[in-house]
């Protein structure tokens, strides 16, 4: 007789696992990643979707990928980049300080032993070093992330101005963070100038408008909501639980039923798999998480 | 295809044989002699931009009766007669499009979206589809060497036309950084 005892062992991991993870968090906050978050423990165990550095940077990392990828302007992550730009600026001053500390020791060790100093010395760079490097792959992440999204700005800038009005589905304060919205209307203030200065006042009153849709040609850009895209089909987080818009099919495999307009047709994505779709298909997909874009 | 797109802008620019429904004083200067009235029936090129409006909008409703018909018709354009249509169905990587026309897809899908043709657009698929491995096959075969050089790809580079040529050179480049960082990080 088999006595099924699967869910009881895993009541068992989970107690450990607990402690093992509020070990390692507590690990960080001393070495590496300094005041994570300051939040203290109890806190954490509370809310499982944990914040913590590690999954932050998994999430960025994710999001850098989508962005860079998708042709619309994804909105904003502004408690995630909040989270990492202080966590950046609390590594930056734990580097200096832990710089500051060993040419201290070092001078103050001087007269002692000499051939103690150069070992100690060596044992302390390491460390250091790759705090450095991770700290610069960090600030690349970020870099890139904001440049791409200042270049789609750019792009779309006569489209996210429409936004500003009533039939925005997205208010544009939550699209854009706020220097990103300074850049965009000090940009398009100045690049309209430049268009008026130039060439459009000697034009006829009635093709002035740089916005003008009605014309032989529309002049503003839409993101290509059509655009093939690579997809990654992650699924939900396991945690969540189920997800209502996830099925089976005849196989036993988990999929995402799509619908694709222009052919009528329905597209299974299954679990795992990789995909090339057009990004108006999987769009909501992808803003929710279940499918990322490679 | 965007309002600020060169390749549109000069795709837009080039030249379509067009036939106009009426007497219209004041616009000889189309046939080449200012001044002068334009005579029904009368032959023009016209560019796209100027004819795929024409071709459209119609005379003064109240003074015609026959309203529906519009300023100029569009004739059928050498770049896609029967003739250059069956050099694609029979053998599209040999077909010269360049020499056709330099932005051959690019007027070709504004065509049939005018006049809703779908042999014709089936017709490209098969071409563009069929153009695309050989181009493939071109982008991928890189060799270091010749990367400088850039020459020595053989006559069917010289087929291509504009929208193929970024084609070429997108894939060619990736191909090309791909090879370069895993010969030498």
């Amino acid at each position: 007789m088999n006595i099924d005892i699967d869910d009881i062992l895993a009541d068992l991991d989970r107690d450990t696992t607990a402690v093992d993870s509020s070990l390692i968090t507590q690990g960080h906050n001393d070495t590496t990643v300094l005041g994570s978050d300051g939040i203290p423990l109890n806190k954490q165990r509370v809310v499982p979707a944990a914040i913590s550095p590690v999954s932050d940077f998994q999430t960025l990392m994710r999001f850098w990928r989508n962005e860079r990828m998708s042709p619309e302007l994804l909105p904003y992550p502004h408690l995630l980049m909040e989270r990492t730009l202080r966590r950046i600026q609390d590594q930056l001053e734990h580097i200096e300080c832990v710089s500051m500390g060993y040419l201290e020791e070092q001078s103050g060790s001087a007269e002692n032993t000499s051939e103690s100093v150069g070992s100690t010395a060596l044992l302390n760079k390491l460390p250091l070093l790759c705090m450095e490097a991770d700290l610069e792959r960090l600030k690349f992440v970020v870099r890139s992330l904001l440049r791409c999204r200042l270049a789609k700005i750019d792009k779309y800038s006569l489209y996210l101005r429409q936004f500003d009005s009533e039939h925005g589905v997205v208010p544009i304060s939550e699209l854009l963070s706020r220097q990103e919205l300074e850049y965009h209307e000090r940009h398009s203030a100045m690049l309209l100038k430049l268009l008026n200065n130039s060439i459009l006042r000697h034009m006829p009153p009635e093709a002035q408008a740089v916005d003008d849709n009605d014309g032989s040609v529309k002049m503003v850009d839409e993101p290509e909501w059509d655009r093939f895209v690579f997809v990654y089909v992650n699924g939900p987080d396991t945690k969540q639980g189920v997800d209502p818009r996830l099925q089976v099919n005849e196989l036993g495999q988990q999929f995402y039923p799509v619908s694709i307009q222009e052919l009528h047709e329905e597209a299974e994505l299954a679990l795992g798999g990789i995909y090339v779709m057009r990004y108006n298909v999987v769009r909501e997909l992808v803003l929710d998480d279940m499918v990322q874009l490679i | 295809m965007s309002y600020y797109d060169i390749d549109d802008i000069l795709a837009d620019a080039s030249k379509f044989p067009c036939r106009f429904n009426y007497d219209i004083p004041g616009l000889g200067y189309l046939e080449g002699n200012a001044g002068k009235e334009i005579r029904k029936n009368a032959k023009v090129e016209l560019p796209l931009w100027l004819a795929r409006i024409l071709a459209i909008v119609g005379g003064d409703a109240g003074l015609n009766d026959e309203d529906a018909l519009p300023f100029v018709e569009l004739m059928q354009p050498e770049m896609f007669s029967p003739k250059v249509l069956n050099a694609i169905k029979s053998g599209p990587v040999t077909l010269d499009v360049h020499s056709i026309n330099s932005h051959f897809y690019a007027l070709a899908i504004k065509w049939a979206t005018l006049f809703n043709d779908r042999d014709l657009i089936e017709v490209l698929n098969y071409m563009l589809l069929e153009r695309c491995q050989e181009i493939n096959n071109h982008a991928s075969s890189v060799q270091l060497e010749n990367v400088g050089r850039g020459g020595s790809q053989g006559t069917f580079m010289l087929t291509l036309d504009e929208f193929e040529k970024v084609l070429y050179k997108d894939s060619h480049e990736s191909c090309k950084d791909t090879k370069k960082w895993v010969i030498r990080k």
